[in-house]
Parts: C-alpha cells; structure tokens; sequence
C-alpha cells in the first residue's frame, strides 16, 4: 500500500489516514480528496472496515483480564521436557481406563477436584474422572474384576440401612430381569451393591456406571468381574444429584474410557 | 525494526517500540532449540494462552491442560516456526486453537455417546441432546471472537509505551487526544500518530491470528 495523496482514482489512501477515517476522525484530519478515493475505492473501504472491526475489538479488550495458569503447569511443561529422549514422551501421564494401574494413576489427581466430575473433563490427560470415582477405582484397582464381595451383607452389622433399590432389567423390547442394585448404609460408609444376573453379552469387561436422571452427565463406578455382585462407594450426594439410573455396560478392550453404548442391564434407583 | 518503520513512514514517530524486535529474538532462539527462550516466551504469553483456554473450555483443570500441551507442541515444533515479528503470538494461537477444538470435539464425541446411551433408558426423556452438536458448535464460534479480543488485549500490555498508554488512555479511559497530549506531554500531532499507527498494528497482529 502506498502513502501518496492522491485523486480518487489514484494511489491508496495512506494507512494513517484510513486509521483517522476509522477512528471517525473529522475533515480537518482527513481531506475531502482522500475520503472521495476512499468512497469510490472498494479495497480502501475494506481497510477502513477492518480497522473499525480492530477499534471495536481494542475497546472491548479493556474489560478483558488475564488469569495466569498455576506454577505447576510450567514445572509440568519443564518435566515433560526433561523426560525427553530421541523419542518423544507423551505430553502428560494418559491412562489407560480399565488398566490395572488406574488406582496409582488416581493418586495423581486433585483431591479437591469434585466427586461428580461433568463427562466433558473425563479424557482430560490427568483422568479427572478416575479421582472422580477414586474411591471406586481403588476398589477396582486389583483387577478388572473389580469388587469382589468378601462377604454376605446380611453378615456386615445391624448398621445396614438401605438408601434406596432398583431390579436391573435388559434393555431389549421384552425386558429379562437382570438382578438388583442397592444403596446402602453401612455405619459411615454408602455402598452401591450390584447384584446382577443372566447378563448375558459378550465376554469381556463388566463396567458399572450412574447415568443422571438429567441425562447429560454420568460416572464410572468402575469394574464388575462378570456375573459375580459387586460394591463400589457411593457419595450419598450422587443420590441428591439425581444420579439414579445404575447402568451395567459391556465395554470392548479398546482403551476408550467412555460408554461404549452397549448396555446389558439398566435400572433407576428408587428413594 | 525502528529504521525500517522510519523508512515506511519516513516521520519523526516511529513504528513500533522495539517490542517486535525483542519478539524476534525469543522466536528464532526457540526455533534453534534454547529453552530459556521457552522459558521466556512461557512467562510472556501463558497467560493468553491460558486465558483462551479457560474461557473457550471454562474449567481450570482443562485450561492448564490445554496450557501444558500447548507449550509442548511448541517446542516439539519449533522448527515448523518461521521467526518474523509476528509470527511468534499467531504460532502459540494457532496451536492453542488446534488444542481447544481437539477437546471440544472430544466433549462432542462424549456428549453424543451419553445422549445414545441414555436414549435407551425405556421410558426416559431420550429427544434432547444435552450439550449436543449445535451447543459446540456455538462454544468455537463464541471463542473466536474471545480469542480475538484476548490477543489484542494481550498486544495492547505488551505494546511498549509510550504508544501502548496512549492507547489505554484513548480507547479504555476515553480521553480526548487533547487530553492525552496534556497527560503525556506530548504534542497533539504525535498523540495522533501513534494511536493511528498503534491500531494499524494491532489490525495487523489480528489478521495473523486469524486461522
Ligand atoms: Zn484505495
């Protein structure tokens, strides 16, 4: 572009000068023979548009604020690099969701991170999600086979007070019963029992998830060794939250943490 | 920098502040691999790229995720940057970019698995797809503008005085240039110029940044 004065359909109007016109900027800043160019001149009147766009973007930019991220990102960005060979190593620990070191990769996590963790921060590289059922996961953590019940809950104390129950049922058109779920009480501790049956489907990983009755959220409570019964802590507030629907899903061997949308077995706790 | 600018404008007013010059420095020292240029270009423009991310995925925990991979990919590709004046924050903004719509998409992917899984809840209320496709795609179109006015934010703190006050003063405190010129100590016509060539710059910083 260059910076001449010039008649209309000379020379592009300086940039200066297309910057005072965006501005607003009066006659006796801009002559008449550079605003007539400017009028007839469709790429000057483009640059004027564009600077008014910037104008309005600098003054919207006042109100913006910065928020700085925590030390420890940088301390993170700084290992990822010095654990740098010839072959890169991966930007952050991943886990593997049904892997056998899900408990220790738990430990990683923020324990002030909430105990309900929305389904969007569930693949973040640090599984926010894993702490989000820590309690579960640790559980899980001996196996896949998940949580095994050592004993009889009848035979757990006179302190057992059930929180609320659903019978599990497939999901087909003509619905099979598929067992039972309950929340219960055990002095200070809220269990979620599965007791499933007949699941049937296909060999492989058992996972035990809450769907909200919302439905836009769900959780892991984690693994469930096919068709034995299993307990995983319940944070009684995931009742409150509407975290009802106890759904038992068939999940293939393909590292994908989420939902693999085959479900065997659903029902909603009642209470 | 300065000579070049003067020869454009051939005035007394020059371009830019030296900043850019300075900018050049850190790119071409990450590019040949120094990581205290790294370290540098982290303490300068993490905050932008942390801010994109917060308000573009609004949870903490994914912004400094996003925040940490984004300054891995950067020294991981440095050699795919072209050191100019420019190029540095339009880099870091492309990667953040790619970063952000690379978990959306993954919240689009989960948001579309849940609403399937629970579509076939019998009985429950499976039409809406909470969170669903055009929520996201309303998230990047909203970010967009945010980016913009973030990186313009960004340049306006890093533009160096006294061009950088006269613009807050200007367009933040709406002074008149009458005004400025009196609070600055400087002439009229030079309050002028700097804020029409501080805005002829940060148009150019913008049109960078854009994908
Ligand atoms: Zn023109």
């Amino acid at each position: 572009m260059s910076a001449h004065d010039g008649p209309p359909s000379g020379p592009h109007a300086a940039e200066e000068l297309l910057a005072a016109l965006a501005m607003g900027e009066g006659p006796e800043e801009v002559d008449e023979t550079t605003r007539s160019h400017v009028a007839a001149c469709d790429f000057c009147t483009s640059e004027v548009a564009a600077l008014r766009e910037t104008l309005a973007l600098v003054v919207a930019a006042g109100a913006e604020t910065f928020t700085a991220p925590p030390a420890s990102v940088w301390a993170a960005v700084s290992a990822g690099l010095g654990a740098e060979t010839s072959e890169p190593a991966p930007p952050a620990p991943r886990v593997a969701a049904h892997g056998p070191s899900g408990a220790e990769s738990a430990q990683l996590t923020d324990p002030s991170d909430a105990v309900v963790t929305p389904l969007t921060r569930r693949r973040a590289p640090v599984p926010v999600w894993l702490a989000a059922t820590a309690a579960a996961v640790a559980l899980a953590a001996g196996v896949g086979i998940g949580t095994q019940v050592v004993g009889d809950p009848e035979e757990s104390g006179p302190s057992v007070q059930v929180l609320g129950s659903t019978e599990l049922a497939s999901l087909d058109d003509s619905p099979q019963a598929r067992g039972s779920a309950q929340v219960q009480r055990r002095d200070d501790r809220v269990v979620l029992r599965v007791e499933p049956s007949d699941l049937d489907g296909p060999e492989g990983t058992r996972e035990v998830w809450l769907i909200n009755t919302d439905g836009s959220r769900m959780v892991s409570l984690g693994l469930l060794a096919a068709g034995d019964a299993g307990e995983f802590d319940f944070p009684e507030r995931l009742l409150e939250q509407g975290y009802r629907i106890v759904d038992i899903s068939y999940e293939p061997d393909d590292g994908d943490p989420t939902h693999s949308g085959q479900s065997l077995a659903r029902g909603t706790i009642d209470g | 920098m300065a000579s070049r600018a003067g020869g454009l404008y051939g005035e007394q007013v020059s371009s830019s502040s030296g900043v850019e010059a300075d900018v050049l420095d850190l790119a071409t020292g990450l590019r040949d691999g120094d990581r205290e240029c790294l370290a540098e270009i982290f303490r300068r423009w993490s905050p932008l790229v942390h801010t994109i991310a917060l308000r573009s995925l609004g949870t903490h925990h994914e912004a400094e995720d996003v925040t940490q991979m984004v300054f891995i990919s950067a020294w991981r590709s440095r050699h795919t940057l072209t050191p100019t004046e420019n190029a540095l924050p339009a880099w870091l903004v492309g990667i953040t970019r790619h970063r952000i719509s690379d978990r959306l998409g993954e919240r689009s992917r989960e948001a579309r698995k849940v609403a399937s899984a629970v579509a076939m809840v019998p009985g429950s209320r499976s039409g809406g797809s909470p969170g669903g496709a055009s929520a996201e795609a309303a998230d990047v179109d909203a970010a967009a503008g945010v980016v913009d006015r973030l990186v313009v934010a960004q340049q306006l703190e890093a533009m160096g005085d006294p061009r950088g006050a006269i613009l807050r003063l200007a367009f933040h405190e709406d002074l008149t240039h009458e005004q400025i010129a009196e609070r600055t100590g400087l002439p009229l016509g030079t309050v002028k110029s700097h804020l029409r060539r501080g805005l002829a710059q940060l148009r150019k910083t913008l049109e960078e940044v854009r994908p």
